[in-house]
């Protein structure tokens, strides 16, 4: 495949961007990369690849504010230089930062493993729904049956009420 | 010292219970946290000294390691660090930390769980073999049951919470250890592990995170740990490792049939230095009682077996050597008391005409 930037060259490099739900991915060469300002020879952390470097977006945000979780007070700079978070609440602080590293890094964006016991099956259900929804916008529709199945799942009537009934 | 109980055991994940010949152990691991504590990286010592003493308390009460052995990180010696790494009962990063970690490691070293790694609990199962299913059963059974004496961080939509974002949803890393001296002699060891790797799983060597493969043992793992239930995570790496297994036996039936005398000279090679050698450096030794434990398995060598072949292997890593001789040693040392130990532990066997 071609570079889509110089047309000249082999595409070796794929970036893949998600910006509110909106994706933007483009194949481009070693050299064109380079110019953008990624360093392929170079090993980067996967925050600065994924926050620092690359092609603004046509919806471009100025630049984040160094927010800080509540709980811990990790700041985003400094999740950035560690990829890693400072306590469970960073999910929630940094919801928009992680969306695009764990669409990157995993094969769903939900969770549809065990849960531990205890574990409200009505706030589970509600969170798939959430998830469902904002699968369909953004058009991810094995994504979304595979949401649909789980949930189905979960409400789905035991077997002895069903025979009760009928 | 518990340590010093340990290396007089050969370590019960390299037995030959379960030995396909080509799966050398199998492993899952589950990452947990718990809810509202910092994770171990960013939490400050007293948070984490707190922490492990409770979890410790927690841990008594789950029936499969109630009387398991515990040992706090910071009183370890660095030899003794290497001892533990060397079993795979613990992690480079877990032996750089300081107060507040421990280990938690059953007596058959089958069930270990490290406290503030990079996660609160890594909780690890690992037996020889292609044992998936059953390590996930025993594992996941701690898990459920530890879990009903602490509160996990855990969200509904993006599942158990890891300091890393890489590990969070099932925080499940399933992985197999697997030897293929057979395609590395044909040749066709690149392609296999290009292969994996477009399938979405991680490959590694046998020093695990971040190393080369030597003595042609890779480790296999799950990449994903999200928007997958563990169940299926699992039945894909048990798909595509028996499929690798396949392979290795494929390549090693073709050794035999067009390249026998290749084989054997490599097979025999091998031997030889092993059982003449004054000097045996560590990723020599590996190489060779690869090739040596590849003779073994195609009926080439007398006298010998494949557990027998992994005891010198863990019996000759620094570490262990060290904590058996008493004293630390220098590399020169080291090669020389690996030599010795290599001849001793060859006595008897010999090569199939």
């Amino acid at each position: 495949m071609q570079c889509e930037i110089c047309k000249e060259k082999k595409a070796t490099v794929h970036f893949k961007q998600v910006n509110d739900g909106v994706v933007q991915e483009m194949y481009i060469c070693e050299t064109c990369a380079a110019k953008k300002g990624f360093d392929v020879g170079a090993p980067v952390g996967l925050s600065e690849f994924l926050f620092g470097v690359g092609a603004p977006g046509p919806a471009e945000k100025p630049p984040a504010e160094d927010k800080a979780c509540p709980a811990c007070h990790m700041r985003r700079s400094d999740f950035r230089k560690t990829s890693r978070l400072g306590c469970p609440s960073c999910y929630e602080t940094f919801a928009d930062d992680l969306a695009p590293m764990l669409e990157d890094m995993h094969r769903g964006l939900t969770h549809v493993g065990k849960v531990p016991t205890g574990a409200s099956a009505a706030s589970r259900v509600a969170a798939l729904r959430q998830a469902l929804e904002s699968a369909v916008v953004a058009q991810n529709f094995e994504e979304a049956a595979r949401l649909r199945d789980l949930i189905r799942e979960l409400t789905a009537e035991p077997a002895s009420e069903k025979a009760r009934r009928t | 010292m518990v340590v010093d109980d340990l290396v007089k055991h050969p370590g019960s994940w390299l037995s030959t219970e379960n030995d396909a010949g080509v799966v050398v152990s199998s492993r899952v691991r589950l990452a947990r946290n718990i809810r509202g504590i910092a994770f171990p990286g960013w939490a400050g010592e007293d948070e984490c000294v707190k922490l492990c003493k409770g979890l410790r308390e927690a841990l008594k009460k789950v029936p499969a390691v109630a009387n398991a052995l515990f040992m706090e990180v910071a009183k370890l010696s660095p030899v003794e660090k290497e001892v533990l790494k060397e079993r795979h009962l613990i992690s480079s990063e877990f032996a750089e930390r300081g107060a507040g970690s421990g280990l938690v490691v059953t007596g058959d070293e089958r069930i270990a769980i490290m406290i503030n790694e990079e996660d609160h609990l890594r909780l690890q199962a690992i037996s020889p073999g292609m044992n998936l299913l059953s390590v996930w059963e025993e594992i996941n059974a701690v898990d459920s049951e530890l879990g009903r004496h602490v509160e996990y961080a855990f969200s509904p939509s993006l599942g158990y919470l890891t300091a890393c974002p890489s590990n969070a949803g099932t925080g499940l890393r399933a992985s197999v250890m697997i030897h293929m001296p057979g395609l590395r002699l044909m040749g066709e060891v690149e392609q296999v592990t290009k292969a994996l790797t477009r399938m979405d799983f991680a490959v590694r060597g046998l020093l695990g995170e971040g190393s080369d493969a030597y003595g042609n043992m890779f480790q296999v793992s799950n990449q994903s740990t999200l928007g997958e239930n563990e169940t299926d995570i699992m039945a894909r790496l048990i798909q595509v490792v028996d499929e690798v297994v396949r392979q290795e036996r494929n390549a090693r039936a073709r050794l035999l049939e067009s390249r026998r005398s290749f084989v054997m000279d490599q097979v025999g090679r091998s031997f030889g230095l092993l059982t003449h050698a004054g000097l045996m450096p560590s990723m020599e030794a590996v190489d060779l009682l690869s090739t040596l434990k590849l003779g073994v398995e195609l009926g080439l060598v007398r006298n010998l077996t494949a557990a027998a072949i992994h005891e010198i292997i863990l019996l000759t890593q620094p570490g262990h050597m060290q904590k058996i001789a008493g004293k630390i040693l220098e590399a020169q040392e080291r090669d020389e008391t690996r030599a010795k130990i290599v001849k001793d532990k060859l006595r008897g066997v010999s090569l199939s005409k």
